[in-house]
């Protein structure tokens, strides 16, 4: 069970420093772990980038890389979608909604080992909920003075995940990138790199649906989930 | 009358009990289990014992629940108080991690016997490739693809799915951290070693007290607890308390009255011996049969120095109401010997009708009782002669003034007390039939718990609890097969109620799905099955994955059963118990489930029964208060033959209506003071017949010395009632209802026998020893 739940946190993990990444951008050298910890959290509501994401498994000789890009707004909530090398949407909504959209299009709610995000960790983070995570990571400048280390505090935390640590990039090629690492405690290591970030200065929820549908033309329901996932539910 | 050998013997076995209880005295267990109190109306050996083996398991665990305002605080507490408890000898916490761990060790080798509904379903449904694709996404997913063995082992993730699922559905851990409460964390702990002795039980209770207090007060924190380890406690502090007023009441009561009385230290010690000789030999007999002595027979039995003493008592008025020369020519012994015979034979069918109960409680009370009080007479009859060889004396003066203000306010007019006693009884015999006094069945209400354990131990439950109390189902079965054959058609009858049950299916399929279940993995681990396609996908060699085929081939045949599981998992409860030749497994049922439905469905289902043990216990304890009542009769019916037998006088048999007014107006007065009639004021009515009819055989057979018989009469009743009196001030409810009905009884027999037998031919009294 509680394995479980700390996969669950891993994976709020890694989410939450993907919604992170405007905020690091703006402060990128908190000197306390509350400064940094604000910092960390969006301040811009609306934003788009893609991820390339490297997984290494204990025990498998070769690492796993993955492509995708996301959008996240916090009146509609995030797609999180893999295009290589599979097709794969996750559209986090809010704590009672959250689906897998499979390849073929069809739509699956998350439900058993994702309840956790959903109702807890993934809730907070979109909610802003400071207090929650200073009480959950230890949060500081790793000794590269580079990036930014969470480490658990709670024995629940330490049960599932190692550290987790990112780090911001800035250059004239790629613009600015994060990278996130992600130790669990079996050893597994993930990579993300966010990239290409775009924030936008939008209004409310229609105006975050419109930009939603001009990301994924292809795939406008994915935005009407997001928008009315209780319709999706009936 | 007393033989020679009988003699022999009584030294010896006093001999021996004095060795025993000067080498063996710290083996000694008081027992505090307080299932005792339970009828017994189990007839199936297999089925008594498993469940014996799910009550001492029950009885040996308890939970810790700590709450606080801070997450981090209560974690800290909890973590904190886990390891202090872990400290103490004997006592093991049971971690949510540690369970999982043993849980996914007895299952690993076992895994191609295992899989989840979903995953029967996609491997009859789908093709390898989208198998094979299903498991590469999970492998590439974000914040998937988990493994809980190593991924050689797993590479398909289906195991490491099945588990994770299996940890989301069962209660394995103890923790109870969730978004509702996530400032409420608990944990069970267990007894490596239950404290035996009520010692060691104090002990260790002040120690889990002072950690928990230490934690509290460090934290800020609140910590509750739950469990029957500290209801047996409390129990046992009241029972002391208890067996401390009455034995030191009743041995400082009698003390005084034999000194008062004989002003000899022969008396006194005859009396005195007869006591610890008695309750000895009740001690040993309850060791010898049960193997211990229960707390609640230690309480009774204290009650006994009031009986024992009266032999004493009896055998010194004997002596002071004979003349010298009778005494040495012998020709009291026979009159004596038939008092006293008849005087042990009543209080022994009182006791021993208490055995007929099937409360094990009062089969042990009986026990102690009966064997005490043959010993104690023996001692009496056997040293009595060695106390008389000098002369006593007696201070009659006093307890004649007494008698004589008794006889003032009773006896002034017998037939009219007759006729009111009579008037009361059958008026209390109306008010008894026509169902005024209210009954007691519920088990609950026969101890005194106090209020702040009480109030944890509802908190607790409010908190952790998710299955009912005490309901469950009872599945029963020759073999593995049958039970779970039992189970699963008991989950098909109650469709979506089913998720309701949690049972043994929830740990472990049946071996015939598990057998199923590794034929169906033959399409994940064949040549260019599932395995290969997706091994050929990720980019690696076939040849990568050759050990787990090998070991899936090895694996055939082999299936885990539940026995073999619980080795394993020690910190599971006993769901499945293998006694007799049957198998006996229980299904515990979530709280706010449909139980009408629940118990319809269960009477379909061959080999499943409901059980609510509340009710049943509160049922058999019905029975039990109405087949002691019918035994009463019986009784009454006995001793009425026995009366017209020895006296062959059918007129004798009137005598019980003594006993039997004292009865009715008893449990009338006790209904009236707000006592719910229980079994234990039927049991006590036995006594109240007994001693009754102890006291009136003694005024009868003692007739031509009626004035030192009413003494003699007197003596016991006091000391009776004494201990008797101080019964009726446990804090015990039952012990409170057994001596109350036991004091007014007596009380009224007392009245009765001193009032009532005036009218017999007085002869000339000589009192050589009285001054």
């Amino acid at each position: 069970m509680q394995i479980a739940r700390c996969y669950q946190v891993l994976l709020a993990g890694l989410l939450f420093l993907c919604m992170a990444v405007p905020s690091v951008f703006a402060n990128p050298k908190g000197e306390s772990e509350i400064a940094l910890l604000t910092n960390l959290f969006p301040q811009n509501c609306h934003f788009s980038g893609q991820f390339l994401q490297k997984k290494n498994v204990e025990g498998l000789p070769i690492p796993l890389h993955s492509t995708g890009d996301f959008f996240f707004s916090c009146d509609l909530g995030l797609i999180w979608h893999t295009q290589e090398p599979f097709r794969e949407a996750i559209l986090y909504v809010n704590s009672s909604n959250n689906f897998r959209v499979h390849e073929d299009g069809s739509l699956t709610p998350l439900t058993g080992v994702t309840r956790y995000i959903m109702s807890n960790v993934f809730v907070k983070l979109l909610k802003g909920d400071t207090q929650y995570f200073v009480d959950e990571f230890a949060i500081k400048l790793a000794d590269d003075n580079t990036s930014v280390e969470l480490k658990p505090e709670s024995d629940f935390m330490k049960k599932g995940i190692d550290s987790i640590r990112f780090q911001k990039n800035d250059s004239d090629e790629l613009g600015i990138t994060l990278l996130v690492d992600v130790t669990d405690v079996t050893g597994q290591v993930t990579h993300v790199s966010i990239d290409k970030i775009r924030a936008y200065q939008i209004e409310g929820k229609r105006g975050a649906f419109e930009q939603c549908e001009k990301l994924y033309s292809d795939n406008s329901a994915w935005c009407q989930v997001l928008r009315s996932p209780a319709h999706i539910r009936r | 009358m007393i033989t020679l050998l009988t003699r022999s013997i009584f030294f010896i076995a006093v001999l021996l009990s004095v060795l025993f209880f000067s080498f063996n005295y710290q083996h000694i267990r008081i027992d505090t289990n307080l299932n005792d109190l339970n009828p017994e109306k189990i007839a199936d050996v297999g089925l008594k014992s498993a469940l014996k083996t799910l009550s001492q398991d029950i009885s040996h665990r308890f939970v810790v629940v700590v709450k606080g305002n801070n997450t981090d605080q209560v974690g800290a507490a909890s973590q904190a108080l886990q390891r202090a408890l872990n400290a103490l000898p004997g006592l093991k916490v049971i971690s949510d991690q540690t369970v999982q761990q043993n849980y996914l060790h007895a299952l690993s080798p076992y895994r191609f016997n295992l899989l989840s509904d979903n995953q029967r379903q996609a491997l009859e449904d789908k093709s390898p490739q989208l198998l094979a694709n299903d498991a590469l996404r999970k492998l590439y997913q974000l914040g998937d693809g988990f493994r809980v063995i190593p991924f050689e082992q797993d590479p398909l993730g289906w195991f490491s799915a099945y588990v994770l699922s299996q940890f989301d559905d069962l209660d394995v851990a103890s923790d109870t951290f969730s978004q509702n409460r996530k400032n409420v964390t608990s944990f069970v702990v267990s007894f490596s070693e239950y404290p035996q002795s009520l010692d060691e039980q104090e002990s260790l209770y002040q120690l889990i007290k002072a950690r928990e207090t230490a934690v509290r007060n460090k934290f800020h924190v609140s910590v509750l607890h739950s469990g029957m380890f500290f209801f047996a406690v409390d129990s046992a502090q009241s029972a002391k308390a208890d067996i401390q007023l009455i034995a030191v009441g009743s041995i400082i009561g009698i003390l005084l009255l034999m000194i008062a009385i004989f002003r000899s230290l022969l008396p006194l010690f005859l009396s005195l011996s007869s006591i610890a000789i008695g309750i000895s030999f009740g001690v040993l007999s309850s060791l010898y049969v049960f193997g211990s002595i229960h707390i609640l027979t230690v309480v009774f039995g204290a009650s006994l120095i009031g009986i024992v003493v009266d032999y004493s008592l009896h055998y010194f008025y004997h002596y002071l109401s004979h003349p010298q020369d009778e005494r040495i020519r012998g020709r009291t012994n026979t009159t004596l010997f038939r008092a006293m015979l008849l005087s042990v034979l009543t209080s022994l069918i009182g006791y021993g009708a208490l055995g007929l109960s099937d409360l094990l409680i009062l089969k042990k009370v009986a026990l102690f009782s009966c064997t005490g009080l043959v010993m104690a007479w023996l001692s009496v009859m056997v040293l009595g002669p060695f106390a008389t060889r000098r002369p006593i004396h007696a201070r009659q003066a006093a307890l004649r003034q007494i008698i004589a203000g008794c006889r003032a306010v009773f006896a002034r007019h017998p037939q009219r007390l007759a006729v009111t006693g009579l008037v009361l009884a059958c008026a209390a015999g109306v008010f008894l039939f026509a169902g005024q006094a209210e009954t007691n069945d519920d088990p609950r209400r026969f101890f005194h718990v106090s209020p702040t354990l009480l109030e944890q131990e509802q908190k607790v439950a409010q908190l952790t609890q998710i299955y009912e109390a005490g309901r469950y189902l009872l599945i029963h079965g020759q073999t593995p097969a049958a039970i779970f054959d039992s189970l699963n058609s008991m989950y098909a009858l109650l469709g979506d109620e089913s998720k309701s049950l949690s049972s043994v299916l929830d740990w472990l399929p049946a071996p015939e799905s598990q057998v199923k279940n590794y034929q169906l993995q033959h399409a994940l681990y064949s040549e260019d099955g599932v395995l290969d396609i997706f091994t050929t996908r990720i980019g690696l060699p076939k040849s990568e994955f050759t050990d787990l085929k090998t070991a899936y081939k090895e694996a055939k045949g082999k299936t885990l059963d539940f026995t073999a599981l619980m080795k394993q998992l020690p910190s599971l409860p006993p769901l499945w118990i293998e006694s007799e030749n049957t198998i006996y497994s229980f299904a515990l049922i979530r709280k706010d489930s449909d139980l009408n439905k629940i118990a319809a469905v269960s009477r379909d289902v061959d080999g499943v029964q409901y059980v609510n043990t509340l009710a049943n216990a509160s049922a058999a304890l019905k029975a039990q208060r109405v087949t002691g009542s019918q035994l009463l009769l019986l009784a009454y019916v006995l001793i009425a033959l026995m009366l017209a037998g020895y006296y062959r006088k059918l007129s004798t048999i009137f005598l019980l209506l003594i006993p039997l007014t004292a009865s009715a107006i008893t449990l009338t007065a006790v209904s009236l003071l707000g006592q719910s009639i229980t079994v234990f004021h039927i049991m006590a009515l036995f006594l109240v017949l007994g001693l009754g009819m102890d006291y009136i055989i003694f005024a009868k057979e003692m007739a031509a010395q009626r004035e030192t018989t009413q003494q003699a009469i007197m003596l016991s009743a006091v000391t009776s009632l004494l201990s008797f009196g101080l019964l009726a001030f446990s804090s015990m409810p039952i012990v409170q209802a057994f001596g109350s009905t036991i004091l007014i009884g007596n009380t009224i027999n007392f009245i009765a026998a001193i009032s009532l037998f005036n009218e017999q031919k007085k002869s000339q009294e000589r009192r050589p020893h009285v001054r």
